[in-house]
């Protein structure tokens, strides 16, 4: 277990958080990418360069974070905070905050505002624009029937998971009733929900490690499918690439890329040396960020170091495959 | 082994369980059927639901569709098939013709009508679940049929629990009580899944079976026997779940018909958070918890359960578990997961006694031998101490996880379970 791990797995970032990761996100603008972290960092690389560019200490630790564009972005922090960042200046605020650890933050380009989700089953949708400190930048409180788990958004929707399988989707443009109120069509908790790029519904993984692909449309030709296998052990953390096929990475160390229309894998990463934490594509592409980060499953033991990966991607790895294609080794 | 030319649909799924022994090809690229129709589109045949009647997701429950049940039965039996590790869960009885891929869509329909009026074919799904897809993570929600509210609530994530380890930790708290708390946590969750496994949707007819195992523990929620109204469970008064409770059994969605009770029935059940490990019996299913989805939802959320509406009265609650902020959670990051044992303190689980509800708390004397299918290691524990005196009171007492009388108690304690 100890030693590097296999070449194939893409250069390590140099500098990592020294705790777990939580997650971590690629600009949509450049190759800069987000971290945030258990050891209250949240850490701004630009991965190309492999260069750590700056770095903000929360007071406890951070749970997500996000861009709002390639010079400034937001954090979600245990403690219950959610806070702004500016990265050429390196200026902090704090933008808002909650009763309970923050547990995700998106930025929503339609609608202009930041959208946070936290243990205190209240979504926050907040306006970065308030120049005035918190009290000015609170749009609106949104309870939930539980605490919140995930929540992703495209174009004008947004989809919230939270604790006891709930999944709620809002339009942003009418926050006062979720548009939809649903149960998972999955049989255990939650882990994690991404809405499609192409805006027709999301994909929500549970802790068994499955995936199931959802839609907006309640009509019947768009029912949910479900994926019938396991996809990862324990934790499943999907992400959307560009051709709409998605990748899950788990507590196995491995990165798989399916196709989500023929429920396929397409592709398999090499192992990584821990448990997956999180995923994130380059806006173009072609560079994949691989959280690998012990995640406790199993107890405190001797295990690697929190590291974060990248790897060149090539299409043929995310796209899906319109022809039958022999005997393609696995990386 | 030579292996055929055909590829191989398990491992195009996703896992094969034979391996490099499989008679089939492994291959990366799977061989493309039909024209990708784009992500998310709906038009390729495979995803309709071809005869079924579409249901909303939000279909409430207690949709009264008896030939669904038929469906239902029928699929399940159809999905008991070991040797497919996880893939065939799904399978719609109504295959389309596409092989692989529409065998994988879920039978949404045939979720969609689920109505847990049959509580074998519940049992069934149940047990199948939890047998060959027990989740890794035990601090999980669970329901037993997709789009249905939870059977078991107040599930904790991942990083709650390291959240309140590190919580904790900072508070200075040691890190052993740390893994003790989770430790309990984790166990009480497991002897909670066991129940569920044990006696799920038992529904009537017996009234409180052996589930009494319950080994709750002390909190005693006070037995009520007799009434089902949701007991009074003292100790989730700290939760303030008992008032919860009341609404749980109303849903007319969930059990269809089977009284609310369930749950809460048992008032005895909240303690089983840390102990659990008595195996915790609770049979929940016994009692009207069929159907159940009684979604329990104890964690954190609130004290009271009751999601959405739907749940009845869930309380469960195990208020302890996640009293994220409040209790401090698993300390230190390494606790973090490891579920180690949450505070004992803080863990009655009270969140069990939902399902329980059903059979009265009543620490069946005779503990059926916990069918165990997962039996959490703790579960063992069952004590069995219980002194069983012709005094009602030993009913009424706080039951210490691994407690278990060896007689049932009398009807009259017993809750008056209908379903």
């Amino acid at each position: 277990m100890s030693g590097a791990p296999p070449s194939g797995s893409g250069r390590e970032l140099a500098n990592p958080p020294t705790d777990g990761i939580s997650n971590l996100r690629f600009s949509n603008h450049s190759d800069h990418l987000l971290v945030s972290s258990w050891d209250k960092s949240v850490r701004l690389y630009d991965a190309s360069a492999n260069v750590l560019k700056g770095e903000f200490m929360h007071g406890g630790p951070v749970l997500d974070c996000c861009f709002h564009d390639d010079s400034s972005g937001f954090s979600a922090s245990a403690d219950f905070t959610v806070r702004r960042y500016v990265f050429s200046s390196g200026k902090e605020d704090i933008l808002g905050r909650h009763v309970a650890p923050v547990r995700c933050v998106e930025y929503s380009y339609a609608a202009g505002q930041v959208v946070t989700g936290s243990w205190d089953k209240t979504l926050k949708c907040w306006d970065p624009g308030g120049a005035n400190g918190p009290e000015h930048t609170l749009v609106g409180t949104y309870p939930q029937p539980e605490r919140v788990y995930s929540l992703s958004l495209v174009g004008h929707r947004l989809v919230v998971a939270t604790a006891g399988r709930h999944v709620n989707v809002y339009d942003l443009r009418n926050m006062s009733q979720p548009e939809q109120r649903r149960e998972s069509s999955l049989k255990c908790q939650t882990k994690c929900v991404r809405c499609y790029p192409n805006g027709t519904g999301f994909a929500l993984s549970s802790v068994e490690g499955r995936v199931a692909m959802e839609f907006f449309d309640l009509s019947e030709a768009s029912q949910s499918k479900k994926y019938g296998y396991l996809l990862n052990l324990f934790q499943a953390v999907a992400v959307l690439t560009l051709y709409g096929t998605f990748a899950t990475g788990g507590c196995d160390g491995y990165v798989n890329v399916w196709d989500g229309n023929h429920k396929k894998r397409l592709y398999q990463y090499s192992k990584y040396p821990s448990s997956i934490a999180a995923l994130s594509f380059s806006k173009d592409g072609r560079l994949l960020a691989v959280a690998s980060s012990y995640t406790f499953e199993e107890g405190d033991i001797p295990h690697e170091q929190d590291a974060i990966y990248l790897r060149n991607i090539n299409e043929v790895e995310v796209r899906p495959k319109p022809k039958a294609i022999h005997a393609a080794a696995p990386l | 082994m030579i292996p055929r030319r055909e590829p191989c649909r398990n491992f195009q799924r996703g896992s094969c369980q034979y391996g490099d022994r499989c008679k089939f090809l492994h291959l990366t690229q799977p061989q493309t059927r039909s024209n990708p129709f784009g992500f998310g589109s709906q038009s390729s045949s495979q995803f309709s639901r071809a005869s079924q009647q579409p249901k909303p997701n939000t279909f409430g429950f207690g949709v009264q569709d008896t030939t669904q049940l038929s469906g239902v039965n029928n699929f399940v039996a159809r999905n008991q098939n070991p040797s497919k590790l996880f893939e065939n869960k799904w399978i719609r009885p109504t295959a389309t013709t596409n092989s692989t891929s529409s065998q994988e869509t879920d039978t949404q329909k045939q979720a969609a009508v689920h109505e847990c009026t049959d509580p074998e074919s519940c049992k069934r799904q149940i047990i199948e679940d939890l047998k060959n897809e027990a989740p890794l993570w035990k601090l999980t929600c669970y329901g037993h049929w997709k789009y249905l509210p939870c059977d078991i609530v107040g599930d904790i994530s991942y990083e709650e629990l390291r959240a309140n380890a590190y919580e904790d930790a900072k508070r200075g708290l040691p890190l052993q009580s740390i893994v003790e708390r989770e430790r309990n946590l984790w166990n009480s969750k497991v002897a909670e899944f066991d129940n569920l496994l044990r006696s799920p949707y038992v529904i009537r007819s017996s009234g409180p079976t052996a589930v009494n195992q319950f080994s709750i523990s002390s909190n005693t929620l006070t037995v009520s026997p007799l009434s089902n109204k949701p007991p009074t469970f003292s100790s989730f008064s700290q939760l303030g779940t008992s008032a919860s409770v009341a609404p749980f059994m109303s849903s007319g969605s969930l059990i269809s018909g089977t009284p609310s009770n369930t749950v809460f029935t048992q008032p005895s059940f909240p303690k089983i958070a840390s102990q659990i490990s008595g195996g915790s019996e609770m049979k929940f299913g016994a009692s009207g918890t069929v159907g159940g989805q009684l979604p329990m939802q104890q964690f954190g959320s609130s004290p009271g359960p009751s999601n959405s509406g739907r749940t009845n009265g869930t309380f469960v609650g195990e208020p302890r578990l996640q009293q994220f902020g409040s209790s401090p959670g698993p300390s230190k990051s390494n606790i973090t997961n490891g579920f180690m044992a949450m505070g004992t303190e803080q863990a009655p689980l009270r969140s069990i006694p939902q399902f329980f509800s059903s059979s009265s708390n009543q620490s069946s004397g005779s503990l059926d031998g916990p069918k165990a299918v997962q039996s959490a290691p703790n579960q063992a524990a069952a004590g069995d101490k219980q002194d069983i005196g012709a005094d009602d009171t030993i009913w009424l007492k706080e039951w210490d996880i691994g407690e278990i009388p060896e007689e049932e108690p009398p009807e009259r304690v017993c809750l008056n379970i209908n379903y």
